[in-house]
């Protein structure tokens, strides 16, 4: 069965979670290349938050760049976000995947900063929009309560149900559905072991390849 | 040293490197955002005008409705209101997750309205309505010509808001369930759009003024 990935470019920005070689950076990317992409690139920003890809940010702890089949490119403290309209612009991707949540979701406030995340989230998905480019947005993982981020499941619940209330017209992929809680292990709570970055990588290239992210992408 | 120690301690720079492979970072903003805006319902033209900066804003009567701006939370917004010959110096405090509006009427008076929505919905339309004025006790709003309830019972200086959905709509302002003026076609109204609905003081009554509550840059 020829997948719905087949012959797109897809461009896919986001956080730490694209920041290391062994991240979704490689799972993710891979399995979109496999999938038969016609060509996935990869940036991500460590600690970068949505409302960042609208003008050049610097990253506060490194980042990481692959384009097609070649290795990720480290970047560290030359990190920085892209201008969402400049990328679509210059390599006018089919789909844009965004993976952002654990930048936005406060996990050690006791409030959910919901005013700021709702600002940081409809920013960036109507600069996308406005060219008309279908986009998918990489909701966050359970990680594992604690650590030091301070995560907690409750929170991730609100950060992932405000996502999904939130990011039309852009496809939500609800990646609390892939998994239990602590299913996954992580280093600090928050970062997955490889096994975990390959489930999750895997897990959302099978929802890409699903509607109705793709439907009528190939046909733009 | 027996071997299997040597072998896990071999292991640990590894292991180490991989668990601080990713420097601490906010997961958040260190508050919520905060947000005020300006409203024209003078029966002439306003300027407002930030404290300490030379910047001004204009409202005409044909746009009375600035866009929310961003503000420091928790710290005072001032400024001088200007219009008819008069200046009337503004304050204003928002809290963190806050949208502050400062209506300015005839007569060197102002009304702040302040709500924090928990509304946010990129699928539905989110509609307020905000009575900002005094002779309007128990302000409504409803379909025109159907008489379908959107809200009800908005006191002096309150709002009410909701998510409705996304089509063209017209509306008749009732104050204490008495109908006021005539209908106004508030046109199609957009997912995830955020408006408002606003009574204020009219030279034959209350009346409505509609604002997109899109924010500024």
């Amino acid at each position: 069965m020829v997948s719905l990935i087949a012959g797109l470019t897809i461009l896919i920005i986001g956080d730490s979670h694209l920041a290391t070689p062994s991240y979704l950076i490689g799972s993710l990317h891979d399995g979109l290349l496999r999938q038969g992409a016609k060509s996935v690139h990869t940036i991500g920003v460590c600690g970068s938050t949505p409302a960042e890809w609208l003008t050049a940010t610097p990253g506060s702890c490194g980042g990481a760049e692959r384009i097609g089949s070649a290795k990720a490119v480290v970047k560290g403290k030359a990190a920085v976000t892209e201008p969402i309209s400049q990328l679509i612009a210059k390599e006018k991707p089919d789909l844009v995947v965004l993976v952002f949540g654990d930048t936005m979701a406060a996990y050690t406030k006791p409030d959910f900063p919901k005013t700021w995340a709702w600002q940081q989230t409809t920013s960036l998905v109507k600069a996308i929009s406005s060219t008309n480019t279908k986009c998918a947005w990489v909701g966050p993982a359970w990680g594992s309560e604690g650590g030091k981020y301070g995560k907690t499941y409750p929170r991730v619940q609100l950060m992932s149900k405000f996502l999904e209330a939130n990011v039309p017209p852009c496809q939500y992929i609800d990646s609390l559905k892939f998994a239990k809680p602590g299913q996954w292990a992580t280093v600090d709570g928050q970062h997955f072991t490889q096994a975990g970055y390959n489930a999750w990588g895997s897990a959302i290239t099978q929802a890409l390849a699903s509607p109705p992210a793709t439907k009528g992408a190939n046909g733009k | 040293m027996k071997p299997t120690l040597i072998a896990a301690l071999a292991c640990l720079p590894a292991l180490s490197a991989h668990a601080a492979g990713i420097a601490l970072y906010p997961t958040g903003p260190a508050e919520d955002s905060a947000f005020v805006r300006f409203v024209n319902a003078t029966s002439g033209p306003l300027e407002v005008q930030a404290a300490g900066s030379s910047a001004t804003l204009s409202l005409p009567a044909d746009k009375p409705a600035s866009g929310f701006m961003p503000v420091a939370a928790s710290k005072p917004v001032k400024g001088t209101l200007t219009g008819g010959g008069q200046n009337l110096p503004v304050s204003v405090t928002v809290k963190p997750g806050e949208f502050a509006t400062v209506v300015a009427l005839d007569k060197k008076a102002t009304v702040v309205i302040k709500e924090s929505p928990d509304d946010f919905n990129a699928m539905r339309a989110s509609l307020a309505l905000y009575n900002a004025d005094p002779a309007c006790r128990q302000a409504g709003l409803r379909t025109a010509g159907r008489n379908v309830g959107i809200f009800e019972n908005v006191g002096q200086g309150q709002t009410k808001r909701r998510l409705i959905n996304p089509v063209a709509v017209s509306v008749e302002l009732t104050c204490d369930g008495k109908p006021q003026g005539a209908a106004r076609d508030l046109g199609a109204l957009e997912a995830g759009q955020r408006y408002t609905v606003l009574v204020v003081p009219g030279p034959q009554g209350p009346r409505t003024l509609f604002a997109d509550d899109a924010l500024t840059r």
